[in-house]
């Protein structure tokens, strides 16, 4: 899992089937963006302060896009954001949510924490896809 | 007074000048008859004016008769040629008028008094009359006259009809003890007087003993008290409601004297107290009656009060005879002598028992409907939050393999179309597992919301078979290898089998999932006698216990779905059985040294109780 190529765009999410239909969102998109996966909060928030495991990556950029699941394992979207804010190197990563919910707590908590955007996860793979590349194009220019 | 008697008092009529004017002339008419129309034997003449001498005394008094009486002896002495036989016949004439004149004013006196006697008598408001010895009447003032009647009390007149018949006896009674020694008695009684009306007279009868000792008569003066007679019934009337009223008053009366002694107290206080008025009046405090608490309050108050001279509804606890406690309402004034110190106390206690009580009672019901609806509001909020949480992972938990499903088919089915095959075979295999993980959820969330409803079946439940049931399921179930599982001493519980036997399911599941990457692994299952609870204990992979809260909560994960697949139902479902149960659930763990999951449920004493 670990690369020693910076990526460009750090996905955060348990669910397998949600990254691959990021991945082929992305390479749709454009076959250039090199994307690293995490499958939980906790590895996420190493990788971004470059701790223990992504130690080594001390020296190489942070990602320039974040998309960060809400719900996940031992950690969740918003701690993530927490942990990231809370450090001066990855204080302005912009960290977009992708998240099943639509629930307003849950946005609310989310900007609070410090969340750049708010996607809502939508239920089929054609918006889902749309809704992923956009998100991208809005941030990385592409 | 009335006028004198005229044959014996018309000259006190003239005035002293008509006195002397008709003397003068009478005298000198009977000299100049005796000097010229009698024959002059001298003798005769002055025997004759001598006569007339008396007369003179008696109809114009002494200063005339002696002036008589000096004009006939110069007359003799200047013509008489026997001057001795004159003086003789004037001296012996003036003599005769002078006895006659005070025989005339001795008379006069004794008549005077007598009058004076009978209209001072009459005169007299009070009844006077004299009985002869068999009561008959002798006399009678005008006052008892006309009280008694004047036919009843005709002299003469037997006294019996004139008392009212009932006071007879006592009458005579009172009578019946004059004596010499013991000469007057009195009477009040009634009597028939003479409108025929009834009076009261109050009655002071004499005996009259003659120097024997006979009762020679006896003498009555009456006097009306009617009036007063007819105030003192009514007072008497009054003061026997007030005392009645005061004795049986709906509250408790009483009077203290300065030292808190009780001086009077009626019937309900001694009810309340138990014991006689005689017992406490000058003898008991009422301190001795009050609770000792009441009672160091009385004593203060008591000494406040002497003072200020009013206690307004205090509230104090009276002891009953049986040790328990009556609450009263206090109201007490102060009466102080006429020097302003405090003598008595008038006070009065109303029993509020029945209100305190009711107070009591109202203030528990408020107090048990409180703790009801804080009881009901909090399981409501946890319903509310269970709903809300629950809908949110649904639409979390259900969306995921939605969407992934939905995925696949649309790669699929742009990977057909370019000719690309290499994804087909992962993508039909992911599209499988995405259903079936949702089926597996369906399924999941339709026994949770079930468990809510269903009402609990209250059978004895043998836990070792609950336990060897579950694992049969598991063995077919569970993908991994089957963990060496040692099983202690489970004594029996009362409740639903299935549902305990989804417990065990569920915590032997879980625990066979997180340890079965340990080696070897080992799962624990027993009764810890001293928790009272049942336990399952692995040496799997643990977790951070301060996350242990959300564990509970449905679809709520401690790990990720690839590495540990599981619906995030599992523990709810545990959680809600133990609980409608009556039970606790909790868990020990800490990550990489395994979970302890523990769990209690009624046995066949505490079944029943929630």
């Amino acid at each position: 899992m670990n690369t020693v190529i910076a990526p460009e765009l750090l996905i955060v999410d348990d669910d397998e089937n949600d990254r691959s239909l990021i991945q082929r969102a992305l390479r749709r998109l454009s076959p250039a963006v090199v994307a690293q996966e995490l499958v939980d909060g906790e590895s996420a928030i190493h990788f971004l302060l470059r701790e223990q495991e992504f130690a080594a990556l001390k020296e190489q950029p942070l990602p320039k896009l974040v998309l960060c699941d809400m719900k996940m394992p031992f950690r969740n979207g918003i701690e993530v954001i927490r942990a990231a804010r809370g450090s001066q190197a990855s204080a302005t990563v912009p960290i977009v949510i992708l998240s099943s919910s639509g629930h307003t707590r849950d946005i609310e908590e989310a900007m609070a924490a410090g969340a750049n955007e708010y996607v809502i996860k939508p239920s089929t793979y054609g918006e889902f896809s749309r809704s992923v590349q956009e998100t991208v194009q809005r941030w990385l220019g592409r | 007074m009335r006028t004198r008697h005229t044959a014996l008092l018309f000259r006190d009529q003239w005035s002293a000048v008509q006195r002397w004017l008709y003397a003068g002339l009478l005298l000198a008419a009977l000299a100049a008859l005796c000097g010229y129309l009698l024959p002059d034997d001298g003798s005769l003449q002055y025997l004759t004016f001598a006569l007339a001498l008396p007369l003179v005394f008696f109809f114009f008094g002494r200063g005339p008769g002696i002036a008589g009486l000096g004009i006939g002896m110069s007359l003799g002495m200047l013509f008489h040629p026997a001057p001795w036989a004159t003086v003789a016949f004037l001296l012996l004439g003036a003599t005769i008028g002078w006895l006659i004149n005070l025989l005339q004013t001795a008379l006069l006196t004794y008549r005077e008094s007598e009058r004076l006697e009978i209209a001072v008598m009459d005169a007299q408001s009070d009844w006077i009359a004299r009985f002869d010895p068999q009561g008959h009447f002798l006399y009678k003032n005008a006052a008892a006259e006309q009280i008694y009647g004047t036919e009843t009390s005709r002299i003469g007149n037997f006294w019996h009809p004139i008392p009212v018949k009932e006071d007879v006896p006592l009458i005579e009674a009172e009578l019946s003890k004059l004596s010499p020694a013991h000469p007057v008695v009195s009477v009040e009684n009634r009597i028939h007087s003479g409108d025929g009306g009834i009076r009261w007279g109050h009655f002071i009868n004499k005996g009259i003993f003659d120097a024997k000792g006979e009762l020679v008569a006896f003498q009555c003066e009456g006097r009306d008290i009617t009036e007063r007679k007819s105030l003192e019934l009514r007072l008497a009337k009054v003061a026997e409601e007030l005392e009645s009223l005061y004795e049986h008053a709906p509250c408790a009366y009483y009077s203290l004297d300065p030292d808190g002694v009780f001086q009077r107290a009626n019937r309900l206080l001694c009810e309340w107290v138990g014991q006689p008025a005689e017992a406490l009046v000058g003898k008991r405090r009422i301190a001795d009656f009050l609770s000792p608490a009441s009672s160091v309050e009385f004593l203060r108050r008591h000494r406040a009060f002497q003072a200020e001279g009013r206690i307004e509804n205090a509230e104090f606890e009276v002891l009953n005879p049986d040790g328990s406690i009556r609450y009263v309402n206090l109201n007490s004034n102060a009466i102080y002598d006429a020097d302003g110190r405090f003598i008595l106390t008038r006070s009065a206690m109303v029993d509020v028992t029945a209100r305190k009580q009711a107070e009591v009672e109202i203030k528990h019901l408020n107090d048990s409907l409180e703790r009801r609806i804080k009881e009901r509001t909090r399981a409501l909020r946890y319903k509310s939050e269970e709903l809300e949480s629950f809908t949110y992972s649904l639409s979390h938990d259900l969306r995921a393999p939605l969407r992934a499903i939905n995925g696949w088919a649309c790669i699929l089915r742009e990977d057909m179309a370019e000719g690309n095959t290499t994804s087909w075979l992962d993508g039909l295999k992911k599209i499988e597992a995405s259903s079936e993980q949702m089926a597996r959820l369906m399924d999941a969330l339709l026994s949770l919301s079930a468990l809510g409803n269903s009402s609990l079946a209250n059978s004895e439940i043998d836990n070792h078979r609950m336990v060897q049931l579950a694992l049969d399921v598991l063995r077919q179930t569970q993908a991994e290898g089957m963990a060496d599982i040692h099983i202690g001493p489970l004594p029996p519980a009362i409740g639903a089998p299935e549902l305990i036997r989804q417990v065990w399911e569920n915590l032997l599941s879980n625990a066979i999932k997180f340890s079965a990457r340990s080696n070897p692994p080992r799962i624990d299952v027993g009764y810890d006698a001293g928790l009272r609870a049942y336990f399952v204990r692995d040496n799997g992979i643990g977790f951070d216990i301060s996350l242990a809260q959300k564990i509970f909560q449905p679809f709520e994960r401690m790990h990720g779905g690839h590495k540990y697949p599981g619906t995030g139902i599992g523990l709810s479902v545990v959680e809600r059985v133990v609980r409608r149960h009556g039970g606790k659930v909790w868990c020990e763990a800490a990550p990489g040294s395994g979970a302890t999951f523990y769990f209690s449920l009624p046995n066949r004493d505490e079944a029943g109780k929630p």
